[in-house]
């Protein structure tokens, strides 16, 4: 599981510095960490909202990749955010869940925390599951 | 229109990372419309932008049209954003438009799309939002 996050790593996986942290099988729940840049910064002086989505997306994708021993990837329809909280410019906790994974849509859902363990953010998204963008079917 | 001179204390970080750049206030309509110029560094292995971080572009776009329609007094700070991602949003140009829907004093209901250059749409959001004073980046300093 760890190597996907060493191999493959697409400019907004970089940009977003994702760092895997642990992968339960049981519940189909990915963490990681993620460092958010300066430059997804609003002038409240934390990660701009809509950029929140942008960690969120990169877990529950990772969530189904885990699930799906690296076969699919989402391809997002719709997601809807709530945000509970700023999230701010430091490491924050990152967790993904597969609810559902059909032949042809996948239902996901996660949740940023910070270090102490609160609740920032949380994320549902309808998605198609698809082949990993460049592997061999 | 009023000249909308506190458009140039919007720039924030993320004005970068998103490309932004202001293009015009109906206030008619209540809508703002924008030019984005997608980036390399938010592409996935797909080809388009990160579906999460379409949400972005879209909050971007949203917020200005609340903070224009305030003369700049307040801003939105987002609680709630559903969005629906249409087509593959590709490096290079868009257009955005955000619209105030319902500005009560203590909820804000906004909606966003983004649009190809040929005007086909790629993406759509509402979101729901608690009005507070607009920060700017030397609030951002002072801090």
């Amino acid at each position: 599981m760890t190597k996907i996050y060493e191999e493959q790593r697409s400019p907004s996986a970089e940009l977003m510095g994702s760092e895997f942290v642990s992968f339960d099988k049981e519940k189909g729940e990915l963490t990681t960490r993620f460092n958010p840049p300066a430059s997804f910064a609003s002038p409240r002086g934390a990660v701009q909202g809509g950029l929140i989505a942008g960690f969120l997306d990169e877990v529950m994708g990772g969530a189904l990749l885990a699930v799906t021993d690296e076969q699919r990837l989402p391809l997002n329809l719709d997601m809807s955010l709530s945000f509970m909280r700023m999230v701010p410019l430091a490491p924050i906790i990152a967790k993904g869940r597969v609810v559902r994974a059909g032949n042809r849509v996948a239902f996901l859902e996660g949740e940023l925390y910070d270090e102490a363990g609160k609740l920032l953010a949380r994320a549902r998204s309808t998605a198609l599951p698809t082949p990993v963008p460049g592997a061999e079917e | 229109m009023k000249d909308n001179i506190f458009l140039a204390s919007m720039v924030s970080p993320h004005t970068e990372l998103l490309g932004s750049e202001f293009q015009s206030w109906d206030p008619e309509t209540l809508t703002a419309t924008m030019r984005f110029t997608v980036k390399r560094d938010v592409i996935t292995a797909r080809g388009g932008v990160q579906g999460g971080l379409v949400a972005g572009y879209l909050d971007d776009v949203m917020g200005y049209a609340h903070v224009l329609s305030t003369d700049g007094e307040l801003a939105p700070l987002t609680l709630e954003l559903s969005m629906s991602l249409l087509k593959p949003v590709r490096e290079g140009a868009i257009i955005g438009k955000g619209r105030v829907v319902k500005a009560g004093r203590r909820v804000i209901y906004l909606e966003g799309e983004l649009l190809s250059d040929d005007g086909e749409v790629l993406a759509r959001a509402t979101s729901t939002n608690i009005p507070t004073p607009r920060p700017t980046i030397a609030d951002m300093d002072s801090n």
